[in-house]
């Protein structure tokens, strides 16, 4: 059984609406969770966190299970097996850094007060300092710090590295990489960082938009995706492609370069021999750029 | 309560200052007299601001109940501080307007200065549930207006308080009929009031700053 289960997900925010989000998490696993702007990323974590709500009255539909516990049977066990770190600081900026973990820590089962403030201080956070006082950098690894201090059992992740120096960032990742080891936790990260993604990532949800509705464009792991395509730089004057295969185009100074998909036919049957040959595999943030672009 | 006084000690332990400015604040609420209800409201307002819920309050693990047995916790202890310091006040303006050089004294009538002060406090908790578990207050449609029109009343009634006026703005001396105005307005609170906790639901978490003067703006 999956450690962590989205089933059919629609919920409605405003007049946009995620469509049929279906997933199921393992233990042992890093999902990254990548897509442009405004595609639903922050509201599907959000709703997995459970800050919005599935609210049947409006239309909203889906399950959320994390081990085996159902949002709306068992919110409690449910929450206490959560821990995230959040691109907008969810504690109160008139709070100081120690204050948030003496406040909150109380209601997680197993809270570990003393690790908190350990960690601060490995983090060079004082406990005594506001919220407001700190940079982004430090909200962010003191998140981390609350969410290092209880046993959750799935870490949700949004946006957390663009912030964080080159350094600790390196760090983060290796912590991510700690934390699965044990094939117990997951992990849901959300990142603009594709490239950065791409190297820690064992699957991917990929999220797209089609006007007000958010969808799952792709679930799976990286190499099934990157599997599927490829990338072609061609003269402007050769346009021998099959239309079927193109799934983007960027156009050079002195070339044109095709992203390439399957879609079913491998390319040296499709392609003649000496295109197969200039054929290579697209890096994730360049599939991504070229799809997105297309469609835009 | 528990976890109220718990938070509360934990936020004096990091934040004294803050306690030494809720006892000047405290002290003023008492002897302000006429201009208590101004006091009042700005204290609502700072305390409202101060302890705005944030998104780690929709991230607790917390039943529905609960979550709402906390925001409750939150709104009673904010409201029975006023009422405390409110009667404190009404309190030592009778004792002090016993006093020839004390200007501060109650120019209306006894029976009237208490329905004004239970309206007030009613009007308080009114505001207290839209700042933390309603939609906000907001005045931009003759539908909105009329639903808190018994707040326009309290602020006419407040200026002709604070004015020591028995005509006030109202421009009668009838003392009936400003009570009858009241224990309308008052009924309409009630009613508010009644309707916000009977259909309050947990909803999805949506910025405060959004909330309380723009009436629910989702995030």
């Amino acid at each position: 059984m999956a450690l962590f289960e989205c089933r059919s997900l629609t919920k409605k925010i405003g007049t946009y609406r995620l469509a049929d989000i279906d997933f199921d998490l393992e233990g042992g696993t890093i999902l990254g969770l990548i897509g442009i702007n405004g595609c639903g990323k922050t509201t599907l974590l959000r709703t997995i966190l459970g800050s919005y709500r599935i609210d049947t009255d409006a239309e909203d539909t889906g399950e959320l299970i994390l081990n085996d516990n159902h949002f709306h049977k068992a919110q409690k066990e449910y929450r206490n097996d959560i821990a995230y770190v959040l691109q907008e600081c969810p504690f109160n900026e008139n709070m100081h850094a120690g204050e948030v973990g003496e406040r909150y820590g109380h209601y997680y089962r197993d809270f570990n007060k003393s690790r908190y403030f350990a960690l601060l201080g490995e983090y060079g956070i004082d406990p005594k300092k506001g919220i407001s006082e700190l940079s982004k950098g430090q909200v962010i690894k003191m998140q981390l710090a609350f969410a290092r201090s209880y046993p959750a059992l799935l870490y949700i992740f949004d946006e957390p590295a663009g912030n964080l120096d080159v350094h600790f960032r390196d760090e983060f990742y290796e912590l991510l990489r700690k934390l699965v080891s044990d094939e117990k936790h997951a992990v849901i990260i959300s990142s603009h960082l594709v490239s950065e993604l791409e190297h820690i990532a064992d699957e991917l949800l990929w999220m797209g938009r089609e006007e007000e509705r958010g969808f799952v464009r792709f679930m799976g792991s990286i190499d099934e995706l990157k599997n599927d395509y490829r990338l072609l730089s061609l003269d402007k004057e050769e346009n021998t492609i099959p239309k079927e295969l193109i799934a983007g185009k960027r156009e050079r100074a002195s070339h044109c370069e095709y992203l390439l998909c399957k879609n079913g036919v491998e390319f040296d049957k499709a392609l003649p021999e000496d295109m197969v040959k200039k054929l290579v595999f697209p890096a994730l943030q360049e599939i991504m750029y070229y799809v997105e672009k297309e469609e835009a | 309560m528990k976890d109220y006084f718990r938070q509360e000690s934990i936020a004096f332990r990091y934040m004294p200052l803050l306690y030494l400015a809720r006892i000047l604040f405290a002290a003023l609420m008492l002897i302000s007299g006429n201009i208590q209800w101004c006091i009042m409201l700005l204290g609502i307002m700072f305390s409202l601001g101060l302890n705005y819920s944030t998104e780690e309050e929709y991230l607790l693990p917390l039943t529905d109940e609960e979550y709402k047995k906390r925001r409750l916790c939150r709104v009673l202890m904010i409201w029975l501080r006023y009422l405390i310091l409110g009667t404190g006040g009404y309190i030592m303006m009778y004792v002090l307007s016993s006093f020839d050089n004390i200007r501060r004294i109650i120019s209306l009538r006894p029976a009237f200065a208490i329905v004004f002060f239970v309206f007030q406090m009613l009007l308080v908790f009114e505001v207290l549930l839209e700042g933390v578990i309603g939609k906000g207050i907001k005045l931009s449609t003759p539908e909105t207006v009329l639903r808190h029109i018994h707040m326009i009343i309290f602020f006419v009634y407040g200026i002709a308080y604070v004015r020591g006026s028995d005509t006030g703005l109202i421009l009668t001396e009838n003392e009936t009929l400003h009570i009858v105005i009241m224990a309308a307005a008052m009924i309409l609170i009630i009613f508010n009031c009644i309707k916000m906790l009977h259909t309050w639901k947990v909803e999805d978490y949506a910025p405060e700053s959004e909330k309380l003067f723009a009436g629910g703006k989702k995030a």
